[in-house]
């Protein structure tokens, strides 16, 4: 299974029982927190919350709800819950306006950085429109974080294409070693876009 | 950049954050825990002990509603059997080989006895029934 990917597909796969997944997590390695609070940092701005109220939604789902294959690593299992809440964050919000309370916005540098400045949101009843807007507009972010560097756009462009190792690494004229480089780049890019969590 | 239709944008996004979620999990450890504050990692530890102590309680209040619920069922009886455990326990009051019969069955072997009871009552309500209706026919 690869990072991030739900890990509740299948039925008939063996699954832990609740109690293992928490003496699991409860034994995680202090690389492995580090490597929690890190994602959680990445995640969190997206779904405006806080990067340790994000942690405790994971756990609560890890714990409680969400089931996981027998052979998954408690990170992989964490991390792919927090891409979901993320991706699902679209939903909160617009509970939000329909109860009529506050919606939490993370605020970026906006009108900097090739980020537009914020559009009016008005509230579309089809989930559908805010899903589209919703990620569409997560993406731009993510866009504008590698705006004028050629290198990071084209690599963006063969992920998006679904392209790998070798064709990634003709893609981009690089070797294996300087493919990994250029990913790292990138995803350190990505990552530092946000890297204190959400204000707000 | 950034075109395409609503699937595109999100299965896009998704593959950003794979990859980066693929460089942050193969990051070495003495690389990724060189980014973490003095305590923090104890911080996090007491995060996961405060998030398993809400599940414990959350399967504790889960239980106790279940509790509640099962005790405010009701016990439903079919009258037929109410009815044949009433003539089972008036036979036994008037025949007293039966009723001492059935009591070395109960005491011999409890389980068997406790397996046939609803049996005999169910036979005892059927005859039971069989009598009203031959009353009725007179």
């Amino acid at each position: 299974m690869g990072p991030g990917a739900q890990a509740d597909d299948g039925a008939d796969v063996p699954r832990y029982a609740p109690d293992e997944i928490i003496d699991a997590v409860g034994q995680l390695s202090p690389a492995e927190l580090a490597r929690i609070e890190d994602i959680s940092r990445y995640f969190a701005p997206r779904c405006a919350m806080q990067p340790e109220d994000l942690r405790q939604e994971a756990y609560a789902r890890a714990f409680g709800t969400r089931s996981c294959k027998v052979g998954t690593g408690m990170v992989d299992f964490l991390a792919g819950i927090m891409k979901s809440i993320a991706s699902d964050g679209y939903r909160s919000r617009k509970k939000a306006r329909e109860n009529g309370a506050l919606e939490v916005v993370y605020v970026e540098a906006y009108g900097a950085n090739g980020v537009p400045e914020p559009a009016f949101e008005a509230p579309s009843p089809e989930e559908a429109a805010l899903s589209r807007r919703y990620h569409g507009d997560a993406l731009a972010k993510a866009l504008a974080c590698i705006d004028g560097d050629e290198e990071l756009q084209l690599l963006a462009e063969g992920v998006f294409d679904g392209l790998r190792g070798k064709e990634l690494e003709d893609l981009l004229d690089k070797d294996t070693k300087g493919l990994a480089a250029v990913r790292k780049r990138l995803a350190r890019r990505l990552d530092a876009t946000f890297p204190n969590g959400v204000s707000v | 950049m950034s075109g395409g239709g609503a699937m595109d944008d999100r299965e896009k996004l998704s593959r950003l954050d794979d990859l980066v979620l693929a460089e942050i999990l193969s990051t070495p450890d003495d690389v990724i825990l060189a980014g973490i504050a003095p305590g923090k990692i104890d911080a996090l530890r007491q995060e996961i002990t405060t998030a398993r102590i809400k599940a414990g309680k959350g399967r504790m209040a889960d239980a106790k509603a279940s509790l509640v619920i099962d005790r405010a069922r009701p016990v439903v009886v079919s009258l037929d059997q109410a009815r044949g455990a009433t003539a089972l326990k008036a036979a036994r009051a008037q025949d007293r080989t039966l009723d001492q019969k059935l009591t070395m069955a109960a005491r011999s072997g409890g389980a068997d006895y406790e397996a046939d009871r609803p049996g005999i009552e169910e036979d005892l309500a059927e005859l039971e029934a069989w009598d009203d209706e031959d009353r009725g026919e007179r």
